[in-house]
């Protein structure tokens, strides 16, 4: 870049470093919240797919396939704009005014649900990864479905797709960026507000890239420590058990 | 590495060539900048905002047009006479906030075409032409929220769009007048404009002239009014690479040409007029100011 003016020190200064630090935590809370909405709602919605009682299972198919095949962008915009005109006039109102934060609430429960969708499949096919026989074996026992799951398919569908989950956990902090569209001051649009004002772009989305890798690199080492614990030998990692460090 | 280390040698050689050039001032002129650029490649590229109104736009062709991409176009014209070749073609390609900064400093446009506002932080790293247009920022208000003025704004929800200079000026009212208002940032001046439809914002903070094109364009235009004094200066420029005054003379120019003739008027008149936005005694004053003698 011949005519580019660098200046990293932009990056050190106020107000900039505070936007960079209040953005990068609007991130992390904005993709922990979600990522507990996803996991419960997920997991209940994987074992709807699973069930024997077919109601169940499409209801929770149709879940699956409405919010998977919708783009969150559309999805964000949807939860922000077009959800509180539908509501009844109250209710709508105090989506828009009476929450503290609209645009978090709404980029929260929109990342939520999408992933929940994306999670749910997750534990479907956790679940369906394990031999029949077991659950047989466990019918046959006496158990009812619900201690099945409770105690035989949720323990062992879970620890299988501690891997995928982990993926999905890293995806949902880089769609975080996609609830700049509805105004979420997260770690992009800061980066953004700081081209803006000092047109140092190039400084501005060096450092949201290095903040994103920080995140995902300290999370990828967490989620491998508890990959290596949940892991079952011989059950889905068996080369891994083999040549283990 | 290598491509830093030549841009580092043709910077020594350019400058070696300009105090050359200086110290003797009998040699023909040598080009340099955007001028030379455009002398070799054969083509003058003007970047524009796509939904700047009514500054840069586009029209129902989908072409852009608008009061500050005929003034780009004009330059365009000058540069060609200037270097006395008809054969330059003048390109248009579209930019946006994120990418006119590196389009324009890697030397895929020569000039963006919007409602860029000139300051002094920005001046480190570009350049501007003279300011073509200025305004500030104002409120657009919802009639029924009472509001007239920034002091009435107590209570109330204000949207305004991150990054833009309307943002720092409403911190800086809203931290001197102590006043407990919650703002909302919006993503674009579009959904600025939603947020104001839905009753998500009582009112929202933008350049006044950006205000009437909203207002301009909007269904349910009798319900909002832009209100108050103006609570910033904005001059508007046109954006060119930085150290580069050979180009930036010849921009100049033309637009003292147009400035001083009258010709500005006219075009006020056709982009401005559609919209309804009102001449104002700041903008006057810029049209006298921007007339610069031969």
């Amino acid at each position: 870049m011949a005519g580019y003016n660098w200046k990293w020190g932009i990056l050190f200064q106020e107000p900039y470093l505070g936007w960079l630090i209040s953005g990068a935590l609007t991130t992390v809370v904005l993709a922990l919240t979600s990522w507990t909405i996803a996991v419960v709602m997920g997991t209940i919605i994987g074992i709807g797919r699973t069930v024997p009682f077919a109601p169940f299972r499409r209801l929770a198919t149709a879940y699956v396939e409405v919010f998977r095949n919708i783009p969150l962008l559309v999805q964000m915009f949807l939860w922000f704009f077009v959800l509180p005109e539908v509501l009844p006039r109250e209710w709508g109102r105090y989506l828009k005014r009476g929450v503290a934060h609209p645009e978090f609430v709404s980029a929260m429960l929109c990342l939520g649900f999408y992933t929940a969708s994306r999670v749910a499949e997750q534990v479907r096919s956790g679940i369906q990864s394990i031999p029949t026989g077991l659950s047989a074996a466990a019918r046959s026992s006496g158990m009812t479905i619900v201690q099945t799951y409770r105690h035989i398919l949720m323990p062992i569908g879970w620890r299988i797709i501690v891997p995928p989950m982990t993926s999905e956990f890293l995806g949902i902090f880089k769609n975080t960026s996609i609830a700049l569209t509805i105004g979420v001051a997260e770690i992009t649009a800061r980066s953004r507000q700081i081209e803006s004002y000092t047109f140092q772009g190039y400084e501005a989305f060096t450092a949201a890239t290095i903040l994103y890798l920080l995140v995902s690199m300290t999370l990828l080492l967490v989620t491998r420590g508890i990959e290596a614990r949940t892991r079952i030998p011989g059950m889905i990692v068996r080369d891994q058990a083999t040549n283990s460090r | 590495m290598n491509s830093l280390r030549s841009y580092a040698t043709q910077a020594l050689v350019a400058a070696g060539s300009l105090m050359l050039v200086m110290g003797t001032p009998a040699l023909p002129q040598a080009l340099s900048g955007t001028l030379k650029k455009v002398q070799e490649s054969k083509k003058f590229v003007i970047g524009y905002r796509e939904a700047s109104f009514p500054f840069a736009y586009y029209d129902d062709a989908k072409k852009p047009v608008g009061f500050a991409v005929e003034l780009c176009t004009r330059i365009g014209e000058a540069v060609k006479k200037e270097l006395n070749q008809p054969e330059i073609e003048i390109q248009y390609l579209p930019v946006n906030a994120q990418t006119r900064i590196p389009l324009l400093t890697n030397g895929t446009i020569d000039i963006e075409c919007g409602s860029t506002t000139n300051n002094l932080a920005r001046q480190q790293q570009v350049d501007f032409t003279y300011s073509f247009y200025v305004t500030g920022g104002r409120l657009l208000a919802n009639k029924s929220s009472g509001i007239r003025e920034i002091e009435d704004t107590n209570g109330k929800t204000l949207g305004v769009a991150p990054g833009t200079s309307n943002e720092r000026v409403l911190k800086d009212y809203i931290d001197r007048l102590k006043l407990d208002v919650k703002v909302v940032t919006v993503r674009d001046h579009a959904e600025g404009m939603l947020a104001l439809e839905t009753d998500r914002i009582d009112a929202y903070v933008h350049d006044e002239v950006g205000e009437f094109a909203l207002l301009a364009k909007s269904r349910q235009r009798d319900r909002f009014e832009v209100v108050g004094r103006l609570l910033s200066f904005d001059p508007y420029g046109l954006m060119i690479r930085r150290n580069d005054s050979a180009f930036q003379h010849v921009a100049n120019r033309t637009l003292a040409l147009i400035y001083r003739s009258g010709e500005v008027r006219e075009m006020f008149k056709k982009w401005f007029d559609p919209f309804g936005i009102p001449m104002t005694e700041a903008v006057d004053w810029t049209f006298k100011l921007n007339a610069m003698p031969d």
